[in-house]
């Protein structure tokens, strides 16, 4: 009996150390506690930025202002990040002539413009929205 | 909590799922007679069916959710039907194994729930998983912006989970990656003859921390080449090469094999080089080692045609300019440069993934110390030393040659980790045989 007690102790023992070490290893306590403390779209706009990275916060919000599903779109990340077309059903189509320009985390110095640095062709189009460094742009008639 | 809820009843989906078709006592009776089978090994087994499955399915444009509940119905069946050999094998179950493939899978489900970010190519393989979530015909696969040539199973099964989890988001299509790589890992440490429950949970763990890179979660088609290699090496261990292999045996090594090319480009040159080794190792007459060799092609062939003919789009990655490859080679600089420069990034990525230093180290203890493991260490060398060929061969003539190196050469080495990390199990099982000596 004594010597069940002690093997079922050690036992006990060692796979308590074991969870805990995995539980810490994966950061489990912690994804858990996130998974219920937010939903879905606000761990998206966690890990992918609002309007930094890939700036899944400012998709979002143009695809619920604006109807832009059937358009072809100019979407151009300025920090090098991946665009996201895919995750919203856009037409991606870096060709300059399209309805719609994404520009996402336009870099710039001082009072710089959209239109002042390197995407000349942006001078043909007028901004419809705007967040921070992120910016939708619509071609003039 | 709803979400909480869905990744617990993922995890009991997939077990669910893998206990079909075959039972350890199936197995036992019709593919190898006096071996006995563990849950583990027909649950890997079932995971390789299902996946021909589905490769079979994608091609048919049926409904993902039609596919789900006719295979789920056939699953429910069977384990009702075997419900006493089910809980027969249950019982065999060593409680604490058990309890740590729980604990472990459902700890990396919640990190990629919480953590759900798409890597970079996640992005290219995302288009060709929304093909199929959205019920879309096979061919479109070819319409797809980026790389439309890339074999489309991974993004079959990323959206079939998709598509059959409780709230259908994305992330619980990768779950399945999760599982089929902890499935793969636990079934190689189930070869350690060593069944002390403390050295095979540290040994688990051990595997875990050395094979789990986050990053290739987010979307990559890595774990699922890393997982078919290393059940196949798993089950190659069965084939004895003294003595003449059972054929059953050999058929399914083979479709083990054949099943990363529909995974990725590069599984493809894996199955041809590690099928065409084996088959070279094998001690069988030369007459039906061409019939085997007439096998492999015909299944290459197969390849061929689905690509060329259902999906209509059987590319290379880049097209090859010959004149440029001879330029390379013939120009001395160039040649020096480029093999210096791929030799120092296949070191940075051997230390990135250091499950490596200790496959080097397993194979010379084996081929050296071990004769006992001489034969397997002999057929996994000259893996190695095809795998190594192609690597360096296929780098070379890369157009943009420092940018692949730097993005895609360390996953390329990761996904054969797992093929030869067997060797690492036969070592422990040999030193623990001395010691008792």
């Amino acid at each position: 009996m004594r010597n069940y007690i002690t093997k079922n102790f050690k036992i006990s023992l060692f796979l308590m150390i074991i969870t805990l070490s995995i539980l810490k290893l994966f950061n489990t306590s912690y994804n858990f506690y996130s998974i219920l403390n937010w939903d879905y779209k606000e761990r998206l706009k966690q890990n992918y930025g609002v309007c930094g990275y890939e700036s899944w916060g400012f998709y979002e919000i143009i695809t619920n202002k604006f109807n832009l599903s059937n358009s072809d779109i100019t979407i151009i990340n300025d920090e090098g990040h991946i665009t996201m077309e895919n995750l919203f059903n856009l037409n991606k189509n870096n060709n300059n002539t399209n309805d719609h320009v994404i520009l996402l985390n336009y870099q710039s110095e001082n009072n710089q413009s959209i239109y002042d640095k390197n995407y000349s062709f942006l001078k043909d189009y007028q901004i419809i929205y705007r967040l921070n460094n992120c910016y939708l742009l619509k071609k003039n008639d | 909590m709803i979400e909480i809820f869905g990744i617990f009843l993922q995890f009991l989906i997939f077990l669910i799922l893998f206990t079909f078709p075959f039972s350890p006592n199936v197995l036992n009776k019709y593919l190898v007679k006096n071996f006995n089978f563990s849950f583990i090994e027909s649950h890997s087994i079932n995971i390789i069916f299902f996946c021909y499955c589905c490769l079979l399915i994608s091609l048919t444009n049926i409904k993902l959710e039609i596919f789900f509940y006719i295979y789920l119905s056939l699953c429910l069946f069977f384990l009702v039907l075997r419900l006493k050999e089910f809980f027969f094998y249950l019982n065999k179950l060593n409680n604490i194994t058990s309890y740590l493939f729980f604990l472990i899978g459902i700890s990396l489900f919640i990190l990629i729930a919480h953590d759900l970010r798409l890597e970079w190519d996640g992005h290219f393989w995302l288009e060709k998983t929304l093909v199929f979530f959205n019920n879309e015909p096979i061919k479109e696969i070819s319409n797809t912006k980026t790389h439309p040539e890339y074999p489309h199973l991974g993004p079959y099964l990323w959206a079939f989970f998709w598509k059959n989890s409780l709230l259908e988001t994305e992330f619980f299509g990768r779950f399945f990656y999760i599982y089929f790589y902890l499935v793969s890992v636990f079934l190689m440490i189930g070869l350690l003859n060593n069944k002390n429950i403390y050295i095979t949970t540290i040994l688990i763990v051990f595997f875990v921390i050395l094979t789990f890179d986050k990053y290739l979660f987010g979307g990559y088609q890595e774990y699922l080449i890393f997982a078919s290699l290393t059940i196949f090496s798993r089950f190659f261990i069965l084939a004895n090469f003294e003595k003449k292999i059972n054929l059953k045996i050999i058929t399914l090594l083979i479709l083990i094999l054949f099943l990363p090319s529909w995974f990725k480009k590069e599984g493809l040159i894996y199955y041809l080089i590690f099928s065409t080794t084996l088959i070279y190792c094998l001690n069988y007459s030369l007459k039906f080692k061409i019939l085997l060799s007439s096998f492999l092609i015909i299944l290459f062939l197969c390849h061929y045609l689905v690509y060329n003919f259902i999906i209509t789009n059987y590319d290379f990655h880049a097209p090859l300019n010959i004149d440029k490859i001879i330029n390379y080679i013939i120009n001395l600089n160039i040649l020096m440069e480029r093999t210096f420069k791929i030799f120092l990034h296949i070191g940075i990525a051997l230390l990135k993934y250091p499950i490596w230093i200790i496959i080097i180290i397993s194979f010379y203890s084996n081929l050296l110390f071990f004769k006992k493991n001489k034969a397997i260490s002999v057929y996994f060398l000259y893996c190695l030393i095809l795998n190594f060929l192609f690597l360096f061969s296929i780098f070379f003539i890369f157009e943009q040659f420092d940018f692949m190196l730097r993005v895609s050469l360390d996953r390329l080495i990761f996904q054969t980790s797992g093929f030869y990390s067997v060797l690492f199990i036969l070592l422990l099982n040999q030193i623990r045989f001395k010691n008792y000596k």
